[in-house]
């Protein structure tokens, strides 16, 4: 028997960390921040490690847990690591820190010794991380390495059931991001003095990305590192690069993401004849508005490649292709056009609109028409189940060591390769089992090249990210029947591999942090309401109306073309070309109160006569009477399958109302999901 | 006395963050609201009641109400000895069962967890002998040997307890009880969350102002239709005794004092959203055996101290817990209205304790009135002692 000593170290809060965000930079940034921080916690226990297999950020995704796993010799070996990754993380986020300080605020007027002392209290490690370490000691023979990893995780969950934290009292007008702590300021106490100091800072900033001009933003000193954090030296070296100019800090916008398929459209439309003068004229007008940024959607980049004009189209902000980004009002306070450049803003706020107007026009009158940019794009949260089970179940060190090794490929290979290539999406986050994601709702374009895959919306997005993460993680999972042959909802290991998604959908303008939330909660409601290995897909409509539905990905006793991506996946087809009404979906929901009551047979019948009555008679052969009858029956099998798993005695509780919290009948639920995808097909837009 | 509030429209409890027309456009709402948003709201109340002939701005002129409720810069004799959720039933059948009466609602102690599936208490362990062998090493904080463990065999993760428990629940995890049959109330049943869109109207035209569309997500409790119960809040108000030698008033004379109406209506967090209050009878606090051999004290509400997560020293014994179920702090602060007009200054936000946690003690132990350094006076660190 050989005594070793497994150390497990954790950087938080995660969570808390990165929703204070106002941009969805600030979003990547504060994950990048976390995973720069825990590469530093990690260098000097490489040699040492079980988990995560690889201790550095891979390129511009951050993607590291944020949690070691480390085996060491000696008790003082395990715990002179420990405190060296804490002093690791509070040097590396003190230098970045200064970093900002010293290109943000250096020639700032203003700053007073209130600034000081304020950073100082507000960037001090201990008053912001969480740092969490256990150690146990234990026996390395393979026997027992899956009580020994049991009993480190325990004891770190017991760990984290206190929760200390020192005081920090803060003063006076609070940031606009995070709300929590008071926002930076000079002498001055009131707003206007506060806004005053935020508006001297703006001015020292390059680029009209980083701080709004007017002062409306004010920060607090967490805030601004993460806002600013792509300036840090420190932050570019850790990754590799020589200084912070080598650093690709540019990460697209929520308009950027959701008008992402209609510049996938745009660029090959570019070069048509018809559509040349209303681009050349929008791309003048949209240049004054000085947004140009370098490529963010990697997917976008290389198509904008083989376009003439392709690099200027991408170096637009999505913002761009809505009229209303031209009015004087958000050119003043957004685009720096004050009132010495009242006749350019006047004259922009004339001229944007009409040659965005004109844009849109011309791309709906060529031969194979663009489908207009839509305001509404997609959040992802994707987390693998039960992961601690999971873990927990391992056999020996061989298989710890492989799992990890499958989680961080899958992150570093399977993730991007569907997100950034195979859809124009961009990551946040993907670390392990997480993925964290913004995407365009649908592709209008589906490439011919059979080797990227044919991904038409988020929808087809998000399943095949569970299906390569269950694929990835599966093989090395060594499998073990289940503890409780009696049960038979018991799961074997590697049926225990399975994923839980939530997406919000939003309008572009909505709050992001409000989004994160909505996406964050869909997640769990996948896991806890749904029952895990599901997905939750919550729309939020401009309006304030919202539409939430969930389901697994799959249903035992259902034939492919009735599991449920495939048969929404239809449908959506079925919106897009046309070939059904999305009046037959208001229909059937207006119906679902009485045809929850009916038997099998009749409500197959009845969605099939609605969705007859809802066809396209120019597109029946699209879509014929068998086909009809046997997508009705779909509908009805898959509502069954979701009735099948509420217990009979709680039918009584099921709801016939899609907007009702809690569980709904499964026919109320399909045909929800039709609502969804029909927005998803942009049927239905505000 | 004892005020039931019930809310009759849409809410909005405004956290931290600005929101101001035209620069920043999006305020969610906290659930449930802090003491600080409570007390003024009931503080409100009063002024807006003490006498008809005057507005709220004229009432906190007047010293006798000030000395009762106090103004911006205190509290006066005013005292919150119970802030929690309420709710009373409103179907027939559970009406037969009791009479109509107010149940209040508590959050969970943080020591019960659940898998999922059942619930778990957990109980402090010492680490001090592992330590010394060893064998298991961790960075608790200083003076921390403890660590939590479920009573139980445990053989799935655990999960904090997020909904509420009723007062007779609550009384049973503070006592050795088992707890397997505890109910919780989910969020679910209680409140909905509500987005509104809206927009800024110029005073003179009353047109809409450009640029100041702005959204909130509110809080609508009370959502379902054909429901068991109605939810509102519970505020436990005494006055201050005139001298330590005093009776302290009984609820009738709190009343009077007040010149509180037996029932009326009142505005409630951001926009003054309208509620309906009830004075209702105090029942007497239960007293429940404590059969364990050591406490622990149950925070019902939130509480901050200058030392962070501990009790400040001069709590002493109370300052030095073996150990304590803790989740992760809330910032609270707070707007300081000014009755003459609608702005006001923003307090300074403190790192609070959240409600529902739990520290434990190496035998009995006396509890203070309040365990809080900030906010005893409105319902800050109101405790329960529970044994193990």
């Amino acid at each position: 028997m050989t005594q070793q000593y497994m150390l497990l170290f954790s950087l938080g809060p995660v969570q808390a960390f990165i929703a204070q965000a106002r941009k969805t930079r600030d979003l990547w940034l504060g994950s990048f921040l976390l995973s720069a921080l825990m590469q530093a916690s990690m260098q000097n226990v490489k040699d040492k490690l079980i988990f995560p297999s690889n201790p550095t950020i891979d390129g511009n995704i951050p993607d590291l847990p944020n949690k070691y796993i480390a085996i060491f010799s000696t008790l003082q070996e395990a715990e002179q690591a420990a405190r060296q990754s804490e002093d690791h993380i509070v040097k590396t986020w003190k230098d970045i820190c200064d970093d900002v300080w010293n290109k943000v605020f250096k020639d700032v007027r203003g700053i007073d010794a209130v600034t000081h002392r304020q950073w100082g209290a507000q960037i001090n490690p201990i008053n912001l991380f969480e740092l969490y370490w256990v150690v146990v000691a234990g026996d390395d023979d393979n026997k027992y390495y899956k009580d020994w990893l049991k009993a480190t995780q325990t004891l770190f969950d017991q760990r984290k059931h206190l929760r200390n934290f020192e005081q920090q009292l803060e003063i006076g007008e609070k940031s606009t991001i995070s709300g929590q702590r008071a926002a930076l300021r000079g002498v001055g106490e009131w707003r206007t003095d506060v806004q005053t100091f935020w508006y001297n800072v703006a001015k020292e900033q390059r680029s009209l990305r980083d701080i709004s001009k007017d002062g409306t933003e004010r920060l607090d000193a967490v805030d601004t590192v993460k806002r600013f954090a792509h300036l840090s030296d420190t932050l570019a070296q850790l990754v590799g690069h020589k200084n912070s100019q080598d650093f690709e800090a540019g990460f697209p916008s929520t308009s950027s993401i959701a008008t992402a398929s209609f510049i996938e459209q745009l660029l090959p439309a570019s070069e048509s004849p018809d559509v040349a003068p209303a681009l050349s004229t929008w791309l003048r007008e949209s240049s004054k508005l000085n947004e140009a940024m370098p490529a963010t959607i990697p997917l976008l980049a290389v198509e904008a490649k083989k376009y003439r004009r392709g690099t200027e189209i991408i170096e637009r902000d999505g913002d761009c292709y809505f009229p209303e980004t031209y009015s004087a009002r958000r050119l003043e306070k957004e685009f720096g056009f004050d009132n010495e450049h009242k006749a350019e803003r006047e004259q922009l706020a004339k001229n944007g609109p009409d040659a965005v107007q004109k844009l849109l026009r011309a791309t709906d009158a060529i031969t194979s028409p663009v489908t207009r940019p839509t305001p509404y794009y997609a959040m992802i949260q994707m987390d693998g189940d039960k992961m601690g089970r999971l873990i927990n179940g391992v056999g020996s060190r061989g298989e710890h060591q492989a799992i990890s090794r499958a989680l961080s490929d899958f992150s570093r290979k399977n993730v991007p390769h569907l997100v950034e290539k195979g859809y124009p999406g961009r990551l946040i986050y993907a670390g392990g089992d997480d993925v964290f994601a913004l995407a365009p709702l649908g592709r209008d374009i589906v490439p011919d090249d059979t080797t990227t895959h044919s991904i038409k919306n988020v929808l087809n997005l998000v399943y095949q990210l569970q299906a390569e993460y269950h694929n990835v993680v599966e093989k090395e999972v060594v499998n073990t029947p289940a503890a409780n042959s009696k049960d038979p909802s018991a799961k074997s290991r590697t049926e225990l591999v399975t994923a839980s998604t939530g997406i919000a959908i939003a309008h572009h303008y909505t709050s992001l942090s409000y989004v994160r939330r909505v996406s964050k909660e869909a997640e769990q409601l996948a896991k806890n309401s749904y029952g895990r290995n599901a997905l939750v897909v919550t729309v939020l409509r401009r309006s304030g109306e919202q539409t939430r539905v969930g389901c697994h990905w799959h249903y035992d006793n259902l034939s492919a073309d009735a599991q449920p991506i495939e048969l929404f996946s239809s449908f959506y087809d079925l919106f897009v070309e046309d070939v059904l009404s999305p009046k037959c979906v208001h229909t059937l929901l207006e119906e679902a109160p009485t045809l929850v009551a009916l038997e099998e047979g009749a409500q197959a019948s009845e969605i099939r006569r609605v969705l007859t009555r809802q066809r396209n008679p120019m597109k029946e052969e699209r879509l014929t009477d068998d086909e009809l009858l046997l997508k009705a029956q779909h509908i009805v099998k898959l509502a069954q399958a979701m009735n099948a798993e509420n217990q009979p005695d709680k039918e009584q509780d099921m709801s016939v109302e899609l907007h009702a919290e809690g569980k709904r009948y499964g026919l109320v639920e399909v045909l929800g999901w039709l609502l969804v995808v029909l927005f998803l097909a942009r049927k239905e837009q505000e | 006395m004892r005020l039931f509030i019930e809310p009759t429209e849409s809410l909005l409890f405004r956290t931290g963050r600005p929101f101001d027309a035209g620069q920043d456009t999006f305020a969610e709402s906290l659930f449930p609201p802090t003491p600080e948003t409570m007390q003024g709201a009931v503080r409100a109340t009063i002024a807006s009641y003490w006498d008809a002939r005057k507005n709220i701005a004229e009432a906190f002129n007047d010293r006798r109400l000030t000395n009762r409720i106090g103004d911006r810069d205190g509290y006066g004799r005013f005292r919150v000895t119970g802030l929690t959720l309420g709710r009373y039933a409103r179907t027939q059948e559970l009406l037969k069962a009791k009479e109509w009466h107010v149940e209040r609602l508590f959050p969970p102690p943080a020591h019960i967890m659940t898998t999922g599936e059942r619930l778990y208490r957990l109980l402090p362990h010492s680490l001090e002998k592992d330590v010394r062998e060893g064998s298991k090493s961790t960075n608790f904080p200083a003076g921390v040997n403890y660590y939590l463990e479920p009573e139980k065999r445990l053989v799935d993760e655990l999960k904090p307890l997020i909904g509420w428990l009723t007062e007779t629940d609550l009384y049973t995890t503070l006592k050795t009880e088992d707890i397997d049959n505890i109910k919780l109330i989910k969020k679910e049943d209680i409140y909905q969350e509500e987005p509104r869109l809206g927009i800024g109207i110029q005073c003179g035209t009353k047109a809409a102002e450009e640029g100041y569309l702005y959204q909130t997500v509110m809080i609508r409790m009370n959502h379902h239709r054909g429901r068991d119960f109605n939810y509102g809040f519970v505020v436990d108000i005494q006055l201050a005794p005139l001298s330590p030698n005093d009776v302290p008033l009984n609820d009738t004379q709190t009343q009077q004092e007040l010149h509180l109406p037996d029932s009326g209506w009142m505005t409630i967090g951001g926009e003054q959203r309208a509620a309906h209050f009830s004075v209702i009878p105090t029942p007497p606090r239960q007293v429940y055996p404590l059969k364990g051999d050591s406490s622990f004290l149950y925070l019902a509400t939130l509480a901050t101290f200058e030392t962070g997560w501990k009790p400040s020293p001069h709590f002493a014994p109370l300052d030095t817990p073996l150990t304590a179920a803790i989740n992760r702090y809330e910032s609270v602060g707070g707007w300081k209205l000014n009755p003459d007009d609608a702005k006001g200054d923003h307090k300074v936000m403190r790192r609070c304790i959240p409600a529902g946690s739990v520290y434990f003690y190496n035998g009995k132990v006396t509890s203070p009135q309040a365990l809080t350094d900030y906010g005893m006076e409105i319902g800050y660190g109101i405790i329960y002692e529970g044994a193990w």
